[in-house]
């Protein structure tokens, strides 16, 4: 059975239903090392870009009452008087 | 009624879809992702959930805070047509709809909520108490909001805070209270000026608008209590709403205000709001966030879901909400209404075969919207492009 680069790529999350025509043309005509290559490279490229903590919750902040809006719930959103 | 949606403890974290990335709001706060960091279900990643645990994240807070919230009176000054406390409309061009039934607090029920509260907070172990001064309009018993906070000292008052419409706001008093711990006053607008007095109307008649603004104005400059905006959205008024923001700006210090807007829904009371979850309407609500910030307003960072310490628990464990006359309800929305009362302060909560059909939660009003997920991806939208706005100002 021969090596088919987009199977490997698709499976490795590489290409997804996003990538463009042209880069999947191009991406089709790996070969299996340049494609062993570009998992690894993806795999450590994706684990040093870990998420990025923008803001902490204060303390006690839960305890907020939820009532008639001042902190509604419902969609999480709070409302305190911040800026 | 409905039946709510959460009743267990734990802060629930949402995944917005942002312009260049995804935000993870948990308990511990904010984290930007990205596609990688969430599999085809679009949840988090195991390992990425592992990675949000290591930053505590995921940490659920320890609670420690009583909710109590107080109708000082239930007779309010105002005859809005939508309020969940009417009984039903008014005949057309009317300003005086048929509300709940009229209690005021007395000395004798403040004595024995305290009793109460301080039986509650023991029963849970919790040390600090958080006050709502409620209504009813809670500045027709000034007296009533003054003698319940003093009362609520020993009991560990962390802060107070209240719902008032605004038209009675004073300095005298409020400087009073500030002194016992009121932190912030909500206030609303329905809409600008001219919707607001077509539809936020005395019960004798007339506008309150101008009234509003500047008693929050004078309130502004003699005290540091902190105002927090609402402001109603109905099909009506929503053309209005960009003026509003830049007229309460005009005549408000906005750096002690925060704002934010929601959509009036109908209680049961036959109050129509025909707006649907249109993307042209969730655009307006990025626009007026966005105005917001720009004229210094404070816009309240959306977070995770979070259960409602009055109400999200059965039986109370973290919050009460008391009528005038000590009855207890599950909810703001159904105290003072008979129906609806799961106990009193005198004898505590009846058994759970009769609190538990009326035990009713303040996030079922947007359920009665025929289409809760449609409102619930609107929602995520718009709190999804305040968190770009809110990072990209450095206001996170």
């Amino acid at each position: 059975m021969s090596f088919n680069a987009l199977d490997a790529l698709r499976a490795a999350g590489i290409v997804t239903g996003k990538t463009s025509p042209a880069a999947i043309g191009v991406l089709s005509e790996l070969n299996e090392s340049e494609v062993a290559f570009l998992s690894s490279l993806d795999t450590r490229i994706k684990a040093a870009m870990r998420p990025e903590v923008v803001a902490h919750s204060e303390e006690g902040s839960e305890d907020t009452p939820c009532l008639a809006g001042f902190s509604c719930g419902h969609f999480g959103s709070d409302n305190p008087v911040e800026s | 009624m409905f039946e709510g949606r959460h009743r267990d403890e734990e802060l629930r974290p949402r995944v917005l879809r942002g312009e260049r990335n995804w935000w993870f709001l948990g308990p511990g706060g904010v984290a930007k992702l990205y596609s990688w960091h969430l599999g085809s279900d679009g949840a988090p990643t195991e390992d990425t959930i592992g990675w949000l645990g290591e930053q505590g994240m995921l940490r659920q807070p320890r609670r420690k805070n009583y909710s109590l919230t107080v109708l000082t009176t239930t007779h309010c000054n105002l005859g809005c047509s939508y309020c969940f406390q009417n009984l039903g409309q008014d005949e057309p061009g009317g300003t005086a709809p048929p509300r709940i039934a009229y209690t005021r607090l007395n000395s004798a029920t403040i004595k024995r909520i305290i009793e109460f509260t301080r039986e509650r907070m023991a029963a849970a172990g919790l040390e600090e108490l958080c006050v709502t001064l409620f209504g009813g309009e809670p500045l027709l018993n000034p007296r009533g909001c003054l003698e319940l906070l003093e009362a609520a000292a020993p009991l560990g008052l962390r802060y107070a805070d209240m719902v008032s419409n605004g038209t009675l706001l004073t300095t005298v008093p409020l400087k009073r209270m500030y002194d016992l711990g009121l932190r912030g006053i909500q206030i609303t607008f329905d809409g600008d000026e001219p919707e607001h007095d077509a539809l936020r109307v005395k019960r004798t008649g007339g506008g309150t608008f101008d009234t509003i603004v500047r008693n929050i104005r004078e309130v502004q400059e003699e005290t540091k209590i902190a105002f927090s905006l609402r402001v109603n959205v109905t099909a009506e008024n929503l053309g209005g709403i960009d003026r509003l923001v830049e007229r309460l700006a005009e005549r408000l210090k906005t750096t002690r205000c925060g704002i934010y807007f929601k959509i009036v829904g109908d209680v049961g009371i036959g109050y129509r709001n025909d707006v649907a979850a249109s993307e042209r309407l969730q655009q307006r609500f990025i626009d007026w966030n966005r105005r917001a910030l720009a004229c210094g307003f404070g816009v309240g960072r959306p977070r995770e879901i979070v259960p409602c310490p009055a109400c999200s628990f059965p039986g109370g464990r973290y919050g009460a909400v008391v009528s005038a006359d000590g009855s207890l309800s599950s909810c703001w929305e159904t105290a003072g209404k008979a129906d609806w009362t799961v106990g009193s302060v005198f004898d505590g909560y009846q058994p759970e075969e009769v609190t538990e059909p009326r035990w009713t939660t303040c996030e079922e009003d947007f359920l009665n919207f025929a289409d809760a997920d449609a409102w619930q991806r609107f929602h995520d939208s718009v709190d999804a492009a305040l968190l770009d706005d809110l990072v990209a100002m450095g206001r996170l």
